[in-house]
């Protein structure tokens, strides 16, 4: 294990422009593994459906490659990091970030067909065209095309507001689609409400709002572990680990908002208590909704467990 | 009080167009940011954030050839640290991206629209990036608060009972622990007397020691300020016929004696502080 000493020594090394030596690297590998095996990490945050050896060493060569080098994030973890432990912490936040983003992406693979199916299917969708340079719009909508540029797309999208995040349901035999049919559907009528688009446009108008990357292609999941007998080893995670997961995903702000929000605290004292505004409180709660429905942790007794150790903690 | 974390002893010192990592009390994490501008006491800055989720109309994105990674530089959170808040530079921007953020900034404050932004601008109340702006906000406040602080006051002693009440200490209590009259004391937090005729720098940087107030060259500027106030140097001549008489002495604000008062104040304090 790495000394505080070492440390200094190698953080200044790499700040200067020297390559990562293998002290580091194997204190990131130290980091990702403890926060998959220590913190209650549920199953379907990895590519195969269960955390084996195997899939803990992809994980962490997948967040290595893209994350600390090809994004340079080790120099910004190192940049906000004076002291070991700071270190150790933005691995395990940068981890599960990335985890999380491999989620979403895996998620949303089959965003076009969806949105094709509902265009077709749906009512008040009028077709402009065809094949897959069809423009679709609302028959009570504009005519015109609607502007293709990403910044307009993405202001467009999220003008829509907030869309409510599908609940992780570990009875499913595979995961749930990133939007619910209902949302998608309010996505789209609110993007064609701009102008008519491509079902092109509107999956990337999605990928762009829900910052769902595109450029690395993720290993299908495991679907069909099911169908050959095994178990989904979601089914037998205990809601002690749901519970140890969403405490150690949850900010040291949301856990107070959280637990003030079961003290049904009004969000005003709440944000004078806390010493931040009420749009702050707001943005952690809809953050806090996310984390709970991302980890399956909304359900009344895992979140009463969650609630039970923040209580604990506060005493 | 609030010192300087320990960090690798650097002879260069925060400048425009520097990245420098930046402290904060009670922050664990360094915030990393690029300097717009500096004075003798303080540095203009804007936050060079790793996380780009949120970017809208006023934030830049920078780069990865600027840091060794994308960043996002939030134009509407750009503000004021203490000097003694930087703790390492980790990099300088090039000319270009210097420009690039001082223009967003004058474009910010003037209500235009700034150049060449990350993301699109916030249409509607429903937007959910309106309140993970707060957020940030509210993040970043923690490393702009000891400059705040130390410029809430254009004197110290204001500061200081503003401080003492805020722990809920009880004046005759300090005052009797920093071995200074209660009264003398009373009227230094009121902006009414020379802390260099009634308040031995030691007592000082003990009480400030106990507010939690960052050391700074800023904190020698205000006692300065307090001395330069309120110094009172006596009439000159007449001294022996005064005393005959049995008149107090009068006293007249000399502002050169007064800056005089001030310097030596300011040294002692230094001293006592270790600045």
């Amino acid at each position: 294990m790495m000394t505080e000493e070492q440390y200094a020594k190698v953080r200044a090394a790499v700040l200067a422009g020297e390559d990562p030596f293998p002290e580091l690297m194997a204190e990131c590998r130290r980091s990702a593994k403890l926060l998959i095996r220590t913190r209650g990490l549920p199953a379907h945050y990895s590519l195969v459906g269960v955390w084996s050896e195997e899939a803990i060493e992809e994980a962490f060569a997948d967040w290595t490659a893209v994350r600390l080098v090809e994004r340079g994030q080790l120099k910004a973890m190192l940049q906000r990091s004076p002291v070991l432990n700071v270190f150790r912490k933005e691995c395990e936040t940068s981890v599960r970030q990335h985890l999380i983003d491999r989620l979403k992406r895996s998620q949303s693979a089959n965003l076009y067909q969806r949105v094709r199916r509902l265009f077709q299917q749906g009512e008040n969708f009028i077709p402009v065209g065809s094949g897959t340079g069809t423009l679709w719009r609302l028959s009570d909508g504009p005519t015109e095309p609607a502007n293709q540029e990403e910044h307009a797309l993405l202001g467009v999208a999220w003008a829509l507001g907030d869309f409510e995040v599908i609940r992780y349901d570990p009875q499913a035999k595979k995961l749930s689609p990133l939007l619910a049919a209902g949302e998608l559907e309010r996505f789209c009528r609110g993007m064609l409400a701009a102008g008519a688009m491509t079902a092109g446009t509107i999956v990337r108008a999605i990928e762009l709002r829900f910052a769902i990357e595109t450029q690395h292609t993720p290993a299908p999941l495991d679907d069909h572990a099911a169908e050959r007998g095994e178990t989904d080893p979601q089914l037998t995670v205990p809601n002690e680990d749901l519970a140890t997961a969403t405490l150690a995903e949850l900010t040291e702000r949301q856990r107070k908002v959280l637990r003030g929000k079961s003290a049904e605290v009004p969000v005003r004292d709440l944000a004078t208590q806390l010493g931040c505004s009420t749009g702050t409180i707001s943005h952690e709660l809809r953050q806090i909704e996310v984390i709970l429905a991302r980890l399956g942790a909304d359900a009344p007794d895992v979140l009463n467990k969650v609630l039970d150790e923040l209580l604990k903690e506060e005493a | 009080m609030t010192s300087r974390p320990p960090t690798d002893a650097t002879t260069q010192s925060p400048k425009a167009g520097g990245v420098w990592t930046f402290w904060a009390p009670r922050r664990e994490d360094h915030l990393v940011a690029g300097i717009l501008d500096t004075s003798e006491t303080d540095i203009w800055l804007v936050p060079l954030l790793a996380n780009t989720e949120w970017a809208a109309d006023a934030d830049i994105a920078l780069d990865p050839d600027a840091l060794g990674y994308e960043a996002l530089a939030p134009i509407s959170s750009t503000g004021w640290v203490l000097l003694e808040q930087a703790a390492e530079p980790v990099g300088m921007l090039s000319e270009q991206q210097l420009r690039s953020l001082t223009d967003a900034r004058e474009a910010f404050e003037t209500d235009r629209r700034v150049p060449h932004p990350a993301g699109p601008a916030i249409l509607s109340d429903k937007d959910p990036r309106k309140d993970a702006h707060h957020a940030r906000e509210d993040d970043l406040r923690a490393y702009f608060d000891p400059w705040a602080l130390l410029h809430s006051q254009n004197e110290l002693g204001p500061l200081v009972k503003g401080r003492r009440e805020h722990f809920g200490i009880d004046l005759e209590t300090w005052a009797d622990e920093l071995d200074v009259d209660a009264r003398t004391w009373r009227a230094f937090e009121r902006g009414e007397a020379d802390p260099d005729a009634t308040i031995p720098a030691k007592a000082l940087a003990r009480a400030l020691a106990s507010i939690d107030v960052l050391v700074s060259l800023r904190v020698l500027e205000l006692a300065g300020e307090s001395v330069r106030k309120h110094h009172q140097a006596p009439e000159p001549g007449a001294a022996k016929a005064r005393r005959r008489r049995g008149i107090r002495r009068a006293l007249r604000h000399d502002p050169e004696a007064a800056e005089q008062a001030a310097a030596r104040y300011m040294s002692a304090l230094a001293k006592e502080l270790g600045l």
